[in-house]
């Protein structure tokens, strides 16, 4: 059994926890993975608690896992989305909050479009508070379940090489993953178009290249990171096939060695980061992403809203 | 009218650069000959405090009359006394926007001569200050505006701002210019630099602000208008004032006390009371404002006050609006930044925040000679002033950038025309 190493209340980012705290969150992800794959489940730890988990922002897989994983707790959950929910009628996220609090949950998963706003929530409630994503800030449920597949299969993290590729300005993932990844000893390489890649990001002790060959030679991990062209095209870079041409993830030239495995969040555009026979190739650990994603949201409720730890 | 007699206090004089220990006499709110004592004079004993020319606030956003949820007029003409202010300059955007001749007439009516301190009005650049087209610049002025600005937008369109300084400058009337390319910044809610960029917020870089102050003042070395930068904020905005100048270019700048004393820290918890425009920037940004103020590059000290209710900033931090207080702190606090000896940091405050602002408009700047209108204040440099958020919903005004701040010195007395308001 793990020993107690969580005092949090909620998790706003990856930013601001220690290499020990993500540790244990991993450790205890990995013993709920085990759990599954054994049929030891499920574990009761949530019962008779209410979980909200407030949507603001469009999302599939972080809205299923977090349901998925608070079911498997024996959470009461409950999804609201930004449609259905009194936002739209001009209330604000404080109202919003104070009264999901005042009906009872016993935590409040977010996401929502503004960086920031999870720890906004968290001011403003006493319950605890789990960031699902804030805008371009920080996404650690993805950073944690990233660290832990990439635990999975290459073993501890010290002194791995880890490169991240793509639009790292605009992506919470990103900043999420390069906390994480820099806490735990690897040491990350930033790769893609300079407008979306800031040379400024070196002064976190990390590289950033601008180099493509360079990026995905040599290197035990390269993580994809979605664009989001409908943002970025025409200001950021040309278009959809000038990055897919300098920067896609291809067979042959800049197709990176049989050993480095390859990770993105998703949703994936086929063609564009990476073509199909990569992304669906034995490096690729895309769906066991996603499959871990639950393990490590059930750890992350767990840690902050059991009364276990 | 009550007659007060200022004793022992040392009045700064930064026409003539003198700070001499020197007795005021003030009657019918005006300076008097201290032989015109009478009998039922109070007598202010002021030991040794500074008697200085009221402040004059080139950057206050007043939103009135009208929308006292922000902050109630009653509560900014508290917060300037207290400040040491006896005149503000108010950018345009009042309860409906400065730029027509009725909205003018309306305010100074429904304002102006009721309110404790002096308030000097702006117009708008462009209509509604949306940069498309040109506000009636002559009307305005005849209807008593003192400048015209779009502060805080700033006319994106190169041709329109050329035209509307051209226009303007026909009738000797300062522009004032918040400088800060749109296109440059979209969305944006901090500095751009290694702290928005963990945050994930959205950068207004500096780039944004020395592209269109360059722009201010090639216009001004072509056409001679007259061309006021408000609230600069970035290092390379002070180079390039530096050099225009010494080239002759007859353009003038202020900065905020706030930015005189804060950097992009203040909002690195997300604190959008800290949120101000522009936006806190770095260390050494900071320093050169610091030293474009000591080699005269610039002019002036404003507030920039921005009040805003504490709904409207309790917010997310990109949704909440950008904007800061100033008025009650701003002199406190740049006399606890600036580093220098206390007698000549009296005169160069002196001289920055109440003689060039007025310089600047072309208001004759407040003097103590006799039969002059009594607009000072006084202050104990030994004394110390303490400001918090307070978060009164009913008066508005919430959002200091600190949470709280002890600053060296205290405002004790504030004449406005002669009346004692504080």
């Amino acid at each position: 059994m793990v020993t107690p190493k969580w005092t949090k209340r909620s998790l706003l980012g990856i930013q601001h926890l220690t290499g020990d705290e993500i540790s244990y969150l991993l450790d205890i992800s990995g013993e709920y993975r085990k759990a599954k794959t054994n049929g030891n489940f499920p574990s009761g730890c949530l019962e008779g608690k209410t979980i909200v988990n407030l949507f603001l922002e469009p999302s599939t897989r972080t809205r299923v896992a977090f349901e998925l994983a608070a079911k498997g707790l024996q959470a009461d959950v409950i999804t609201i989305a930004e449609k259905s929910s009194s936002l739209t009628k001009g209330e604000s996220l404080r109202d919003t909050a104070r009264n999901i609090q005042a009906l009872g949950a016993d935590g409040i998963i977010l996401r929502h479009s503004s960086p920031g706003a999870a720890q906004f929530l968290d001011n403003i409630v006493d319950v605890p508070v789990i960031n699902a994503g804030d805008g371009a800030h920080e996404h650690p449920s993805q950073a944690l379940l990233d660290l832990f597949t990439l635990r999975e299969k290459l073993g501890s993290l010290k002194g791995k090489k880890v490169t991240i590729l793509g639009d790292i300005l605009f992506s919470r993932v990103a900043r999420s993953n390069i906390w994480g990844l820099l806490k735990m000893g690897a040491k990350v390489t930033l790769a893609g178009p300079s407008t979306l890649v800031p040379k400024k990001m070196e002064e976190l002790g990390l590289t950033v290249t601008y180099n493509l060959k360079k990026a995905v030679s040599n290197t035990d991990a390269i993580m994809l990171l979605r664009i989001q062209h409908e943002r970025q095209t025409q200001t950021h870079f040309p278009s959809l096939t000038e990055y897919s041409k300098m920067f896609g993830l291809r067979e042959g030239d800049s197709q990176p060695d049989s050993r480095t495995i390859i990770l993105h969040p998703g949703p994936i555009n086929r063609g564009v980061e990476i073509d199909s026979t990569l992304a669906d190739s034995p490096q690729s650990v895309i769906l066991d992403q996603v499959t871990n994603g639950v393990s490590v949201r059930m750890a992350i409720l767990d840690a902050c809203c059991s009364s276990t730890y | 009218m009550k007659s007060f007699l200022l004793k022992n206090g040392w009045a700064v004089n930064p026409d003539n650069d003198k700070v001499e220990n020197k007795d005021l006499l003030i009657k019918n709110g005006r300076f008097c000959e201290l032989s015109n004592q009478k009998s039922n004079t109070e007598i202010l004993d002021l030991k040794e405090s500074f008697i200085m020319p009221g402040l004059f606030d080139l950057r206050c956003h007043i939103n009135q009359p009208g929308i006292s949820i922000k902050e109630s007029l009653n509560a900014l003409s508290d917060k300037a006394v207290s400040g040491g202010y006896t005149s503000v300059l108010a950018m345009p955007a009042l309860s409906s926007m400065a730029d027509n001749q009725e909205t003018i007439f309306y305010t100074k009516d429904s304002i102006i001569s009721k309110q404790h301190i002096n308030i000097h009005l702006t117009g708008c650049l462009t209509l509604n200050s949306k940069g498309e087209n040109l506000a009636p610049l002559g009307s305005l002025k005849e209807s008593g505006v003192v400048a015209v600005t779009d502060c805080p937008s700033s006319t994106q369109n190169n041709q329109i701002y050329s035209k509307a300084v051209e226009y303007a400058s026909m009738f000797n009337m300062p522009v004032i210019e918040l400088a800060r390319d749109l296109s440059l910044s979209p969305g944006a809610s901090a500095h751009e630099g290694l702290l928005s960029l963990k945050m994930g917020l959205k950068g207004y870089p500096r780039i944004a602000e020395e592209l269109f102050v360059s722009r201010s003042i090639l216009l001004s070395k072509y056409t001679n208008a007259k061309i006021h930068l408000t609230s600069i904020s970035s290092g390379g905005s002070v180079e390039l004032i530096r050099g225009a100048k010494k080239e002759g270019v007859e353009i003038t700048c202020d900065i905020t006390s706030n930015h005189l004393c804060y950097t992009e820290d203040l909002i690195g918890n997300y604190d959008s009371f800290a949120k101000a425009t522009p936006p806190f920037r770095e260390d050494e940004d900071r320093k050169a404002l610091i030293e474009g103020l000591m080699d005269k590059t610039i002019d002036a000290i404003s507030t920039g006050h921005q009040p805003f209710s504490i709904d409207d900033k309790v917010k997310e931090f990109d949704l909440a609006p950008s904007g800061v207080l100033g008025l009650e702190n701003s002199f406190c606090q740049a006399f606890t930044e600036l580093k220098m000896q206390t007698k000549e940091k009296m005169l160069l405050l002196a001289n920055t925040m109440s003689r060039m602002p007025s310089k600047i408009l072309g208001i004759k700047p407040e003097t103590f000679e006799v039969g002059e209108k009594a607009n000072i204040f006084v202050f104990n440099p030994k004394d110390k002033t303490n400001l918090s958020r307070e978060y009164e919903k009913d008066i508005g005004g919430t959002n200091l950038p600190f949470k709280s701040s002890e600053f060296d010195g205290k405002i004790i007395h504030t004449f406005v025309n002669g009346e004692k308001k504080l």
